[in-house]
């Protein structure tokens, strides 16, 4: 799984969409300093969702709306900062709009110097081919002390990897596809995974065991 | 009975109650969200109208004695208090407009387009919220004419800023891409009050109503304002399609739901009753403005593809070319005295020459975008299509020929439009939409449509970015005629 180089990532963002190994990284602002000899440095984009104390004592998979109220929306223009606290976490997303080609995939890392004051931007790295959108980062400040997250500052490196067997899709997929926004989790509801695995019950969080077939009461 | 001097203290803390909870309104919100320019502009200037007004307040009784009787104290704060009236009801729904609840982006986009035109380089707008299902811009004169009265009151104020317009959106428009091109229209609220259009065609509409009508002076006088009304709005129907094209008509023509006024053969009905065939006495008729604007964008060269879409938006627009002069009607408010129906419409047209020769400066100012839509449309398209924000252009024949571009809002919006009216089918045809009920699904199609306008927002959003990174004010190939 080769590592695709800065000659070969500027090959790939000068082909035209319609061609199925072309690559996206949209706005790319500074070029020639956002390369590396085999990353691309992608920045902060301007949106984020705060996690809030949610209205249950835990983060439930078996309600939908529960795991998406917890957020505060926010909004930091460029020019201003948001404060991440010591130990508290916060979805953001890349500035830049990627769409990767079919035969690539990509790993986003922490960019050296940002690890280095223990702030972490992504505990989902891996990016699979053909994927468009813009990044959520799960970004989480691991220090003690409280950091300034500044829109626009690269914050990530895009490392992209070309994968052997892959074939152009005829339909895209997936759960988060094409966001500008940093997306809050949309979970898969246990019962339905349980039930397709064989498994005939569940312990729903009121206490109650439920049929995972049509989530009645278990006796 | 309390003494006159405790009267006016009384009549003065509660002023400076009532200023307080405004000014202090303004400062809490916009420390909590963040806002448009404009609006922290216009906040931070009632703030300070609201100390320096509290300053004043507090002064009394020292400030009375010295200066002024009890009659003229008492004559001040009643007109600051119906100043302060006037503000009041701007700054609630402005402080609900913030960046997270407008469609910033765009906003911020045509904004940057309005200032093209050379002569309104520096003028911003603040925009709030309205429960209204329309549109509204703030008539500037009755808003700075109480500021004035502030500011001739209260020692040190300010004027209130020279080059900054109001806008109200519909609340519930408040992430829409496409409905939001109606905003240019209100822009050209404030081009008509600046350039005193109203005064300049005034005595054209005046002679032509003596000319046709033998009406004594109460009912020309109103049938003169009428049509000064009308004249309002089809000059910033023209200003709206000068600055961004024919999505400003797709979008009126969804706002007023015109489709309805077709019959099953895609024509007009000429009902009677129809109410887009009507005159009524704030505007003309729907129809009879889009026939304007359709005249226009085919002068601007816009039309001959713009009609060549397949929806049944644009359908409306031809059919309003077909629509004899003749067939509008003109209704009245139940409580004016009766007039002559087609008597105001015959005459509003002898106006419409005139309201496009005022036009005319701002036309020369500006390019229309069309050259660039023309060149782009098809590329912008095809990026939609594919699911991908349409920033940075790459097209061409082949890998020689291929050329990078950045597309301006114009052909941003106007391609986007024309997408979204006579291409979702592509775009759900790419998608697995199965959990949403399939590509034929309204669900579907309207959670494609969102993306569709935040992928366009986007795009104007790093528009707006390589611009300033490339420092000449718009990354577009848009160039100014001088």
């Amino acid at each position: 799984m080769p590592v695709l180089s800065r000659r070969e990532i500027e090959q790939r963002l000068a082909k035209r969409i319609g061609d199925d190994d072309s690559l996206v990284i949209t706005p790319f602002l500074q070029k020639n300093d956002s390369f590396d000899v085999d990353s691309v440095d992608l920045r902060l984009g301007t949106h984020f969702l705060m996690p809030q104390l949610p209205p249950e004592p835990f983060l439930d998979p078996t309600v939908e709306k529960v795991i998406k109220t917890p957020y505060l929306r926010i909004h930091v223009p460029l020019g201003r900062y948001l404060v991440l606290p010591a130990h508290q976490t916060v979805l953001g997303a890349t500035l830049e709009f990627i769409k990767l080609p079919f035969d690539i995939a990509g790993e986003i890392l922490t960019k050296s110097s940002v690890a280095r004051t223990f702030m972490v931007i992504e505990t989902a790295p891996w990016i699979h081919p053909e994927y468009r959108g813009c990044l959520t980062l799960e970004i989480a400040n691991v220090s003690n002390t409280p950091i300034l997250l500044y829109p626009g500052l690269p914050i990530a490196q895009l490392v992209l990897l070309s994968t052997s067997s892959s074939k152009p899709r005829k339909t895209l997929s997936g759960t988060y596809l094409g966001p500008v926004y940093p997306e809050a989790p949309n979970l898969k509801r246990p019962r339905q995974v349980l039930s397709a695995m064989g498994i005939d019950k569940y312990r729903h969080p009121s206490g109650d065991w439920r049929r995972t077939a049509d989530d009645s009461k278990f006796d | 009975m309390p003494s006159e001097e405790d009267q006016l203290r009384h009549d003065a803390s509660s002023l400076y109650q009532f200023v307080d909870s405004i000014a202090s309104f303004c400062g809490e919100r916009s420390r909590a969200v963040t806002y448009l320019h404009a609006t922290e502009r216009f906040f931070f200037y009632v703030r300070d109208l609201g100390e320096k007004t509290k300053a004043y307040l507090v002064s009394f009784p020292t400030a009375r004695s010295k200066y002024l009787d009890v009659q003229t104290y008492r004559r001040k704060l009643s007109i600051l208090r119906a100043a302060w009236k006037v503000l009041h009801q701007f700054v609630k729904p402005a402080t609900e407009a913030d960046t997270l609840n407008l469609p910033s982006p765009l906003i911020d986009g045509l904004i940057r387009r309005f200032r093209e035109i050379p002569t309104y380089s520096k003028v911003d707008f603040v925009i709030f919220h309205t429960d209204e299902f329309n549109y509204l811009q703030v008539r500037l004169s009755k808003l700075k004419r109480s500021i004035d009265r502030i500011a001739d009151i209260i020692p040190g104020a300010s004027p209130f800023y020279a080059e900054l317009g109001l806008i109200g959106i519909p609340y519930s428009q408040c992430s829409s891409l496409f409905m939001n091109c109606l905003i240019p229209h209100e822009m050209g609220h404030y081009v008509y009050a600046d350039q005193e259009i109203h005064a300049k065609l005034l005595p054209k509409i005046e002679s032509e109503i003596k000319r046709t009508t033998t009406f004594k002076a109460v009912r020309r006088s109103y049938l003169i304002k009428t049509i000064a009304a009308w004249a309002e709005e089809l000059f910033c129907d023209l200003f709206a399609v000068l600055l961004v094209g024919p999505c400003y008509t797709l979008a009126y023509v969804e706002l007023f739901d015109l489709v309805h006024a077709l019959d099953e053969n895609g024509k007009l009905a000429a009902e009677e009753d129809l109410d887009s065939l009507t005159f009524y006495p704030a505007h003309p008729a729907h129809i009879v403005r889009i026939k304007h604007q359709v005249q226009l964008l085919d002068e601007l060269k816009w039309w001959p593809k713009t009609q060549t879409m397949n929806s049944h938006y644009v359908d409306v627009m031809k059919a309003s070319l077909t629509m004899p002069e003749n067939s509008f009607k003109f209704r009245l408010l139940s409580n004016m005295p009766s007039l002559p129906g087609a008597k105001p419409v015959k005459s509003f047209q002898v106006i419409i020459p005139e309201i496009r020769k005022l036009l005319q400066p701002i036309r020369t100012q500006i390019d229309v975008g069309v050259g660039e839509w023309s060149r782009l449309s098809k590329v912008i398209e095809e990026y939609l299509a594919n699911g991908i924000v349409p920033s940075t252009l790459y097209f061409g024949k082949n890998k020689k020929s291929l050329k990078m571009e950045t597309p301006g809002i114009v052909p941003l919006l106007n391609a986007s439009y024309k997408f979204y009216l006579d291409s979702m089918g592509s775009l759900l045809k790419r998608i697995d939409v199965s959990k949403d009920g399939g590509p034929a699904s309204v669900k579907a199609r309207s959670k494609w449509a969102s993306k569709v306008e935040e992928w366009t927002m986007k795009a104007i959003e790093d528009n707006t970015l390589l611009a300033s990174q490339q420092g000449n004010g718009n990354a577009s190939s848009f160039k100014k005629r001088n």
